[in-house]
């Protein structure tokens, strides 16, 4: 079995993807340091407990959005947002070197969570669709269908900015 | 990277760039690194607990009958239809999805309920389940959920009703019934209400 690495070096490997994440669930800079925070804490206690090296990864993302989930369940964050179907769209190549990630924060904030979570992980470029399926606890066609629809609404949002 | 991000098109590179660029605060790395992780504690007992466990699981294996039950197939299913299965038949609609299934000689749907003979299925393929061969069609619902139906040749299951059971596990909620040709076996992420309508 492979040796599971020092705890510092977990947090080099992911401690800013994990931000990145944490940001765009909570859209404020200061609940995503807490946020991550919080997981790190989490698996300074636990993570002993985890035998497979190749899962920390996956069990930090996961660990990082249950702790949002509960946080914004306790403050009440949710709101039942009204979900179309966009048709995908194709944004300039003006438009595209335009983009600043303000706007493209702002676009995802504006999105349901469900479309947020998977989008964002997907941006990361580190998750395959089974690595994002396994986070969000949803079959991977899930992941996959909603991840288009996301594109979609997305780029529908960035060509209105 | 990963396989999963070929598909990468000018505008989803933009946006990756642009996440890649997003900081985390100067302080948060410190205060991270400040943490204390727990080290994992040698357990004396475990080696015996562990030995015990698996001749117990042995026995259990040797001795215990199979069970052939609905909830023994759902429970199996259940664990497919969480894993990254590949559906062989995609993009076509229902009719040609019964006329390959119809070659494979499994079920093919043929007293579908009503509600989903209108919706375009994500696709189909064949699934085993103790050497039982059965069709799977999968539909997709508005929430992005899926609904997979799967159909057993009449008889695989004598206890089931004529009209669909509701139930639940951990994973799914679920639902079984038999008609005159085949016995179903659906499984869905949709609440049971949504799930009640689909089976309408």
């Amino acid at each position: 079995m492979a040796e599971v690495p020092p705890f510092e070096r977990i947090v080099e490997a992911h401690y800013e993807n994990l931000y990145r994440f944490a940001f765009s669930l909570s859209q404020n800079q200061n609940d995503a340091s807490d946020l991550v925070q919080q997981t790190f804490s989490i698996y300074a206690r636990k993570g002993h407990q985890l035998r497979e090296p190749e899962k920390i990864k996956s069990w930090l993302f996961t660990t990082l959005r249950r702790e949002y989930l509960a946080t914004a369940r306790r403050a009440n964050r949710f709101v039942d947002e009204p979900v179309d179907d966009t048709k995908a769209s194709e944004l300039t190549e003006d438009r595209i070197s335009n983009l600043d990630i303000d706007s493209v924060l702002a676009a995802l904030g504006s999105l349901p969570l469900e479309y947020r979570e998977p989008l964002t992980l997907y941006y990361l470029k580190e998750h395959s669709y089974r690595e994002i399926a396994d986070i969000l606890d949803v079959p991977i066609g899930t992941v996959m269908s909603r991840l288009s629809r996301a594109k979609a609404k997305l780029r529908a949002l960035l060509e209105d900015v | 990277m990963s396989d999963s991000h070929k598909d990468f098109d000018p505008t989803d590179a933009k946006i990756a760039d642009l996440f890649a660029g997003l900081e985390p605060p100067a302080d948060l790395r410190r205060r991270l690194m400040a943490l204390t992780p727990e080290k994992r504690r040698p357990i004396w007992w475990g080696w015996p607990l562990a030995c015990a466990a698996a001749v117990l699981v042995v026995t259990c294996l040797l001795f215990v009958p199979r069970d052939a039950s609905v909830s023994a197939a759902q429970t199996h299913l259940s664990a497919f239809l969480q894993s990254d299965f590949e559906l062989t038949v995609t993009g076509e609609p229902l009719a040609r999805l019964r006329t390959w299934l119809d070659t494979q000689n499994v079920p093919s749907g043929a007293d579908l309920p009503a509600h989903l003979v209108g919706i375009q299925p994500e696709g189909c393929r064949v699934v085993t389940w103790r050497g039982r061969r059965a069709a799977l069609i999968c539909f997709p619902t508005a929430s992005g959920e899926l609904v997979h139906v799967v159909m057993f040749a009449k008889g695989t299951f004598p206890e089931l009703p004529t009209s669909p059971q509701l139930s639940a596990n951990r994973a799914w909620n679920m639902a079984s019934w038999s008609d005159a040709n085949a016995d179903f076996l659906v499984f869905s992420k949709v609440d049971i209400e949504n799930l009640r309508r689909f089976l309408g």
